[in-house]
């Protein structure tokens, strides 16, 4: 198949490269890597506990910040059930093996592996 | 005075118009007139992308509460179906039982009328109310509408301010943004509304001795305010209203609704009441990829709220657009606070305007390279001439689209470049024939073009009358194709007659004002050039030596032959349309039944993940919980009625095509790979959706499977799925429309405990309902609130984990003793039941597949063919069908999707074709007055085959239903080129040549024109070949043209000398 690109681009492409060239793509989080605490959730009879403070809320959704293989902090959904002592029970969103990353970050924020 | 008289009669109708406007003012009138309306037309006419398709259709909504979904197929769909069917202009019915719930998707005939249909669908399901089986509710009907899919898209977004404000500044908004002239159906998409949660503490509840019932009764008793009448007094009427709304969360939770130990027992000390946004059942979240350019959040993905508007049938989506956006504009920073990012994510208007000013421009870069051409051929006298005609031309046909309601769109203008090579060539004979009795000596300037155009009148009006006879039967192709490709048999016949008038009217006038009389200096008509000549001697040779002459006729049935092999040996693949280059595509998660919301949220954030690592990837949106905003291939894939916690969607926006130098289809292909690796590691179903160039099929490759039992139809769609789909090369995104394994909790009253506790299974049914699922009771009256803000009740999510948690629950019997629920009821834990799917009366099952880069036609002959030897797990073999309705006695598999409308279109425009070589035919006997003319005429027609399918095969092109337009619109073409020649070596005898003068003589003569007006064609349609859905017609046009031409030359004269040599030979002998 021919590849389909219109003649526009053809006539464009210098001026496109030139562009191109000059501007960098922006990288979303260009900011130092934090340290910040980490936490793992506690499986309890085939429940998923996290301390309180590390749930938070992000656009209105309750969620945990999780700890990707990128060594970034992810904001991620849970569902919280009953609290017992300063323990939340985690409904839906969290398999259990997660680290999570406790403090002020956003989502996409680099972290400091320990 | 006499001799002026019998000539006036002498002349035909090109000759008598031409006369009348040769020296007229009126003909710079229709100059003015036609360019006034065609700027007013280019300006004023509606754009769009692609013309619509006007598919009217419903579903209609039946609730039976508790019943099974065999049941709801039984009661409810398999009737309410028969009732539909029988519905004049109904396509198509498909059905769903599920549990409780019947859905049955009626779709009607294309381009049957949008409110008859809907209006005979409400009048069928009224009068047939009284069959409903007892315990059903009304049903409901929603309309499904094109003109309803939103245009335009707005995305507002802030991770700081929280869903529910950024719905309620939406709502503020969408306020200002519905105003503007021509918006019709606007809605939200996102974001909690406000409400009052009430969520109850089972064990107060049981403490305080409250039951839901009380509680509900007390305040819908209370939630009240009605106007009670009028006092008067002292000449005044003042009004009394009475009641005691409730204004606030706060007067909720002030209501009592006990009394326990003469005190009274408030609401808020059995429930927890709060004021704001209720669970989440959905989210919706805006991220940013490389390609976005604006400044960034310091979240990756942020919460959104998508204002979505569509436009009123018959408005240009152009305007609308852009008066919206700059109101949207207007308000930001007022109504929408600073603090809230602004996004455009969809704008057809700027997409259409986009798409219709870039083939404007083609166009333009098709005449240009025409009158180049002209330029070369004719002289730049004459060829400034035909310039003229050129925009006139176009702006007529434009004008008459305009008035006969149609917009601008991409087909229009593809007809239009099409129709650009044609609609020179009557101006070009008009011009040239002029010029020649120009060069004629004693020419005066008057009579000479009259006589010139009288002379080339009849051929004229015959070889255009051809070419429409060519396109028109296209206007019956039926299916989604028809409205779609609709532009091309309105347009080109129209600017085929306008050209037609303006040769004989405009052309003449401009002829006669500059053209110059060389009188006698034949530089141009009796210089045979070096083509010519080499011609003529080659032509010579074949009429001369037999051997040659046969040698010739192997060598063009040899390859003729070669040409109809590429197919078989595919070399060249058929395909329906090839897919467009466009800037946003979706990707639909659809995780197993019974996957919770947060999951379901993980899989989506991790393909935000991949997408987001794209580099053409501007922004894209994620939407859990439901289907994103709607669009018009959504809408017929039925995704509109998609709804739950195990779905998503991401909605990809990428880089305007024009600043990017991959295509969509490839980004899309780069994509699949990572995807497919997603998809397996979270066992989800992941399908990368492309917008169809044409018209949307559900999927591509969709195989219906048909069967008396349908738990075994869901097993054959399972080996289906495994053996055949999954074992076909190319085939992606394979799934089926069976669900996941559910579990079920069904709390099984036991009938005689509850009658002696005194408990009702109704009582019980509604209660639970209400603490699990939620119940509305009522709303609180607060003023300027946009929406209303409901009085939600239910247990809270902590309490509602396991089937344990229901043993809480308890009822008052009417001596006032408490039941608990566990005394009356068991909870049973059952495989939840599956819906049952229909499609026109017969159950079915889906199994459903898309190709990543061949063509379909391919897969699905392969895996028929499969089918045809194999039998599926459990010796069952299918019964396979393409176009008949399957019989459901055994077990049958219909090949339906982009299959079924290749084969629909191919089929149509195959018989369009069959029709337009009749008529061709038909149209040349009545010319000729013979029967055997017009066929060596028509002899051309297999000629363009020689060309046509060795150009798609060179250029690597899929032969796809433009290219059957394409050769549809060759048989006009070749027809009038040969037409001419036939029409010359008849002039030639006439005028007492020989027959092997004449023919030698008509090619000769013949040859400049024809050559030019095949370039032309070439030359003008040059420029949609790098379109990726009308390449094929480019293709075929250009090639096809060219061998025809070349070959027309040579076998057309070659035939007629034979036959008009064994003709006279009976003759005289």
């Amino acid at each position: 198949m021919p590849a389909p690109r219109s003649r526009f681009l053809l006539l464009m492409a210098p001026c496109i490269l030139v562009v191109a060239c000059g501007q960098e793509t922006p990288k979303p989080a260009d900011t130092p890597a934090l340290s910040r605490p980490f936490v793992t959730p506690q499986e309890r009879n085939g429940r998923v506990l996290v301390p309180q403070t590390v749930l938070t809320n992000l656009g209105g959704s309750p969620g945990v910040y999780v700890l990707a293989p990128d060594h970034t902090a992810r904001f991620r959904m849970v569902r919280t059930g009953k609290s017992y002592d300063g323990r939340v029970e985690v409904l839906s969103g969290l398999a259990g093996d997660e680290v999570l990353v406790t403090g002020d970050v956003h989502d996409g924020s680099p972290i400091q592996p320990r | 005075m006499a001799e002026k008289n019998a000539k006036k009669s002498d002349l035909n109708i090109a000759g008598r118009v031409a006369r009348y406007f040769i020296d007229s003012k009126l003909t710079i009138l229709v100059i003015l007139v036609a360019v006034l309306a065609g700027l007013l037309a280019i300006l004023n006419t509606p754009r769009e992308e692609n013309p619509q398709i006007v598919v009217p259709a419903a579903n209609i909504i039946v609730s039976k509460p508790g019943a099974s979904p065999e049941e709801v197929q039984q009661l409810i769909v398999k009737p309410l179906e028969a009732i539909l069917q029988g519905l004049n202009g109904v396509e198509h019915t498909y059905g769903m039982a599920m549990d409780s719930l019947g859905v049955v998707s009626v779709q009607f005939a294309v381009g049957q009328d949008k409110e008859d249909s809907l209006v005979k669908l409400y009048d069928r399901i009224m009068s047939n109310l009284d069959r409903m089986p007892p315990g059903t509710r009304q049903p409901l009907v929603k309309p499904v509408d094109v003109d309803d899919v939103p245009i335009l898209t707005i995305s507002l977004s802030s991770n700081t301010l929280g869903d529910q404000k950024l719905r309620s500044i939406a709502n503020d908004a969408l306020e200002h943004l519905r105003r503007i002239e021509g918006v019709s159906v606007s809605f939200i998409h996102g974001g909690r509304p406000r409400q009052i949660n009430v969520q109850f503490d089972l064990d107060r509840m049981r403490n305080y001795g409250v039951t839901l019932l009380d509680i509900r009764r007390i305040l819908e008793a209370t939630n009240i305010d009605i106007p009670s009448g009028v006092l008067i007094h002292r000449n005044r009427v003042s009004t009394v209203s009475s009641g005691g709304m409730l204004k606030s969360a706060t007067d909720v939770g002030n209501l009592v609704v006990a009394l326990r130990a003469h005190q009274p027992v408030y609401l808020k000390n059995v429930a927890t009441i709060s004021d704001g946004p209720g669970e989440i059942e959905r989210v919706y979240r805006i991220a940013y990829g490389p390609a976005f350019s604006g400044p960034r959040p310091a979240d990756i993905e942020n919460t959104a709220v998508t204002i979505a508007l569509a436009k009123r049938t018959g408005t240009n989506a152009v305007t609308v657009a852009s008066h919206v956006l700059t109101e949207l504009d207007r308000i930001r920073g007022t109504v929408i606070p600073s603090g809230v990012t602004v996004n455009v994510t969809r704008d057809d208007g700027a997409k259409a305007n986009d798409a219709v000013n870039t083939l404007l421009e083609h166009l333009s870069i098709a005449i240009g390279t025409v009158v180049l051409l002209l330029i070369a051929f004719l002289g730049w006298r004459a060829a400034s001439i035909v310039t003229i005609t050129i925009p006139l031309i176009l702006f007529i046909t434009l004008a008459v689209g305009m008035a006969a309601g149609q917009s601008i769109n991409r087909i229009t203008l593809f007809a239009l470049i099409l129709s650009l090579g044609l609609l020179v060539d009557d101006s070009i004979v008009v011009i040239e024939n002029i010029y020649r009795h120009y060069a004629k000596k004693g020419a005066d300037k008057l009579t000479s073009a009259i006589t010139a155009v009288n002379e080339i009148g009849k051929p004229t009006n015959l070889a255009t009358f051809t070419v429409i006879m060519a396109f028109l039967p296209m206007l019956w192709v039926t299916g989604m194709m028809g409205p779609y490709m609709g532009p091309i048999p309105f347009n080109v016949p129209v600017a085929m007659i306008v050209s037609l008038a303006i040769a004989y009217t405009v052309a003449p006038w401009a002829a006669r004002k500059w053209l110059t009389v060389t009188g006698g200096a034949h530089a141009h008509e009796h210089a045979p050039g070096r083509l010519e000549q080499g011609y003529v001697r080659y032509f010579t040779r074949l009429i001369d030596e037999p051997a040659a002459r046969r040698n010739f006729f192997v060598v063009v049935l040899a390859l003729l032959t070669l040409a109809m092999l590429l197919p078989v040996v595919r070399l060249v693949d058929f395909k329906m349309l090839p897919k467009n280059n466009t800037n946003t595509f979706n990707i639909t998660v659809d995780m197993p039944e019974g996957t919770a919301l947060e999951e379901t949220d993980r899989v989506v954030r991790l393909v935000g993940d991949i997408v987001r690592a794209h580099p053409q990837v501007a922004t894209y949106e994620s939407t859990v919980g439901e289907g994103g905003v709607i669009d018009f291939n959504g809408l017929l894939r039925g995704a509109g009625l998609k709804r739950g916690p195990h779905l998503g969607e991401v909605r990809v926006n990428l880089r305007n095509k024009h600043d990017r130098w991959n295509s969509s289809i490839d980004i899309a292909m780069g994509l699949r790979k990572p995807i497919a690796q997603l998809a397996q590691q979270t066992g989800a179903t992941i399908k990368l959706v492309e917008d169809p160039p044409g018209p949307p099929v559900r999927a591509t490759i969709l195989a219906e499977l048909y069967g008396p039992d349908y738990q075994q139809l869901l097993k054959l769609a399972k080996n289906m799925r495994e053996q055949v789909f999954g074992k076909t090369a190319d085939v992606v995104d394979i799934d089926d429309s069976n669900t996941a394994d559910v579990t079920e909790y069904h709390i099984h009253v036991n009938r005689e405990k509850a009658a002696l506790a005194g408990v009702l299974p109704a009582q019980v049914a509604e209660t639970l309902n209400a603490f699990l699922a939620g119940y509305d009771a009522g709303a609180v009256h607060i003023e300027q609130e946009k929406e209303p803000v409901t009085i939600r009740f239910q247990i809270p999510q902590a309490d509602r984990v396991e089937p344990s948690d229901l043993r809480k629950v308890f009822f008052i019997n009417p001596v006032g003793a408490r039941v608990p629920l566990t005394d009356i009821a068991d909870i049973i834990r059952d495989p939840a039941a599956k819906p049952i799917l229909h499609k026109d009366q017969r159950p079915v099952v889906y199994v459903t597949g898309e190709l990543a880069e061949t063509s379909q036609v391919y897969a699905v002959l392969k895996m028929w063919w499969w089918l045809r030897s194999h039998d599926l797990p459990g010796n069952v073999k299918l019964k396979q069908y393409f176009m008949a309705d399957p019989d459901t006695l055994g077990y049958a598999v219909r090949w339906d999707g982009e299959m079924r409308l290749t084969l629909d279109v191919f089929r149509d425009l195959g018989a369009a074709f069959m029709v337009a070589i009749v008529l061709i035919y038909l149209t040349l006997v009545g010319y000729y007055r013979s029967f055997a003319t017009p066929l060596i005429v028509m002899g051309a027609i297999p000629l363009t085959l020689i060309g046509v399918l060795p150009g798609h095969a060179i250029l690597g092109q899929y032969f796809t239903a433009t290219s059957m337009i394409g050769v549809i619109a060759l048989a006009g073409i070749v027809v009038r080129n040969s037409l001419l020649l036939i029409d010359f070596i008849l002039d030639f005898r006439r005028e007492g040549h020989g027959l092997r003068e004449a023919v030698i003589q008509a090619g000769a003569t013949r040859m400049r024109p024809i050559l030019l007006t095949a370039l032309a064609i070439i030359l003008g349609t040059f420029i949609m070949m790098f379109d990726p859905v009308f390449g094929g017609l480019a293709v075929a046009l250009i090639f096809g043209t060219f061998a025809s031409t070349v070959l027309t030359l040579f076998v057309i004269p070659l035939v007629y000398y034979l036959w008009a040599r064994r003709e006279q030979a009976t003759g005289t002998g």
